[in-house]
């Protein structure tokens, strides 16, 4: 009985050790062969091209370091990270008020859709040549080009979101007299939960692609205006020691604060009884 | 006893297709549940039994007469129990039925004690996802229960589960019913259903739907599906809607002396 009741647990352990082991392994392992890979595969360039025009992955790396170390480098970040924050706070804002719109009535949709087949057609390279010229040096510029770039993307995002929360939930709400805020909080909510999360996530993929630009065209700081600096000297291992750089701050964001969001959010998902 | 729910010469029609003429549904359709009765509706597909239960509930309303409930005072709580449990499932069980309790102003402690009338207590902080058809559609019975309402509505509940899980609900539904004593109203086409867990069968034909029988039951509670006099009546039953005939012409096509008996004296007697 005492051999039975030792072995239970332990066999457990040992279980649940190496499934974690298992699960790190096909979570963790794959990314990381992929940057070991291409590291590799541009160490192989650069030596075989020899050319000043493609560094090598040590003198990429002691720029990175460099800027790290210093403090300029994070300073620039966090500019241009306010910037991309404030931006899509605001694309957020008037994206959530128009989808909701949208899906909720017909005839708003069709007075939408013309602008939202243009807004995402126009490169987000026209925002910021327009913003730069309408508000010049000014926060605005950033803040309204990312806005006027991200904000149509966002917008089909919450309108496919609302169109998708089931009909015979909201029926159901409608019999048990939910009240609305009971409705937007733990139906409308959680239903486009998915969907926002997705926007989000192209939201920031475009807003740091239209924020460069508009740094380089007309600021005087943020990574943009960094890169200009060295592309203007010609430092190709600048270029991309910045491009590093902030590449790990989006993956922090990526891994550390939205796929956190989205596990809390979507827990029950997975949640099975012990 | 007084009527818990009563329907006045209700008609409704809607747009046809082409949107140039409107079919009528129903028409001047009046009844009554009584207080603590369970009253079923059965009738061929698309006659309207679901129209009936979403008039009752406010998701449509009728082009003309009124349904009212006994209690016209205050605000009637109406639980709805439907085909499918449409259970909020990023919720656990207990929060879906605190959603319903709250909304109703009722104390939450009746979310506990109707999910233990459904034997789930202990899958509250369970996510619905991670229970089974029968159970799913058993914390959508708890959450009619829970707002202790004045009558419950139940459309085609048990059509969406297994013969065996459906078997179990319907005895469950028999055990909670003998407990709360609730109101209830039941769209169903299974007629066995229907005349083991009813006080009374509404019978709808025709186009647009008429009553075209009201078969009482009563057979004194705790049924068994098995017993003659259940299993005579859904035969009953079984032929008034099958056939498309007034009840005057089935009960001639009943030839054994029984069957016609059991047309002229109500059920279980």
């Amino acid at each position: 009985m005492a051999t039975t009741l030792t072995s239970i647990p332990q066999g457990k352990v040992a279980g649940s050790s190496w499934s974690s082991i298992r699960r790190l392994s096909q979570t963790v392992l794959p990314p990381l062969a992929f940057c070991v890979l291409l590291l590799c595969g541009w160490e192989i360039m650069a030596r075989a091209l020899h050319s000043p025009l493609i560094p090598r992955v040590g003198p990429i790396f002691e720029e990175v370091f460099a800027l790290a170390r210093t403090g300029d480098g994070w300073r620039e970040i966090w500019i241009t990270l306010v910037r991309i924050v404030s931006g899509l706070f605001f694309a957020s804002a008037v994206s959530l008020l128009l989808g909701v719109l949208s899906a909720r009535n017909r005839m708003m949709a069709a007075f939408l859709q013309p602008g939202i087949v243009l807004g995402l057609a126009i490169p987000g390279l026209v925002w910021a040549l327009l913003c730069v010229i309408w508000f010049g040096v000014s926060w605005l510029t950033p803040v309204v080009a990312l806005a006027l770039g991200v904000a149509p993307a966002l917008t089909v995002q919450v309108e496919q979101g609302i169109r998708s929360i089931d009909n015979s939930l909201v029926e159901m709400a409608e019999v048990y007299r939910v009240g609305r805020w009971a409705r937007i909080r733990y139906l409308w909510i959680p239903a486009t939960t998915p969907f926002l999360l997705s926007g989000v996530r192209v939201g920031f993929s475009l807003a740091w692609k239209i924020m460069v630009l508009v740094e380089i065209f007309g600021m005087s700081s943020g990574i943009g205006y960094q890169l200009n600096s060295e592309f203007s000297t010609q430092n190709v291992a600048g270029v991309l020691a910045w491009t590093i750089l902030f590449g790990i701050v989006m993956l922090v964001i990526e891994y550390g604060i939205l796929q956190t969001i989205e596990h809390r959010l979507t827990r029950w998902r997975r949640t099975k009884l012990a | 006893m007084s009527a818990a729910i009563e329907f006045s010469n209700i008609s409704k029609s809607y747009a046809t297709t082409d949107k140039r003429t409107r079919r009528t549904v129903l028409q001047d359709l009046s009844f009554s549940i009584e207080e603590g009765e369970l009253l079923s509706i059965i009738g061929p597909s698309g006659i309207g039994k679901t129209t009936l239960l979403h008039l009752a509930v406010g998701l449509e309303r009728p082009d003309s007469g009124s349904i009212r409930f006994g209690s016209a005072s205050e605000k009637p709580r109406v639980g709805m129990v439907f085909q499918q449990p449409r259970l909020l499932e990023w919720l656990t069980v207990e929060e879906n039925l605190y959603i319903a309790t709250d909304a109703a102003g009722v104390d939450r402690s009746e979310a506990l004690s109707a999910l233990s009338d459904v034997h789930l207590e202990e899958y509250r902080r369970a996510y619905p996802l991670t229970l089974s058809g029968g159970q799913r559609q058993r914390v959508a019975l708890a959450r009619a229960l829970a707002i202790r309402p004045n009558i419950v509505m139940l459309d085609e509940p048990f059509s969406a589960l297994d013969e065996l899980s459906a078997r179990r609900m319907r005895l469950l539904l028999q055990e909670i019913w003998l407990r709360r004593r609730f109101t209830g109203m039941m769209i169903t086409h299974n007629t066995l259903e229907a005349a083991f867990l009813s006080d009374e069968v509404l019978v709808l034909k025709g186009k647009p739907a008429q009553i075209s029988e009201r078969v009482r039951n009563q057979r004194p509670r705790p049924r068994a599906e098995e017993d003659a006099s259940i299993f005579e009546m859904h035969r009953h039953l079984s032929r008034l809607i099958t056939d498309e005939q007034t009840s005057d012409e089935a009960a001639q096509v009943l030839s054994t002396e029984d069957s016609t008996a059991a047309l002229a004296r109500p059920f279980g007697c």
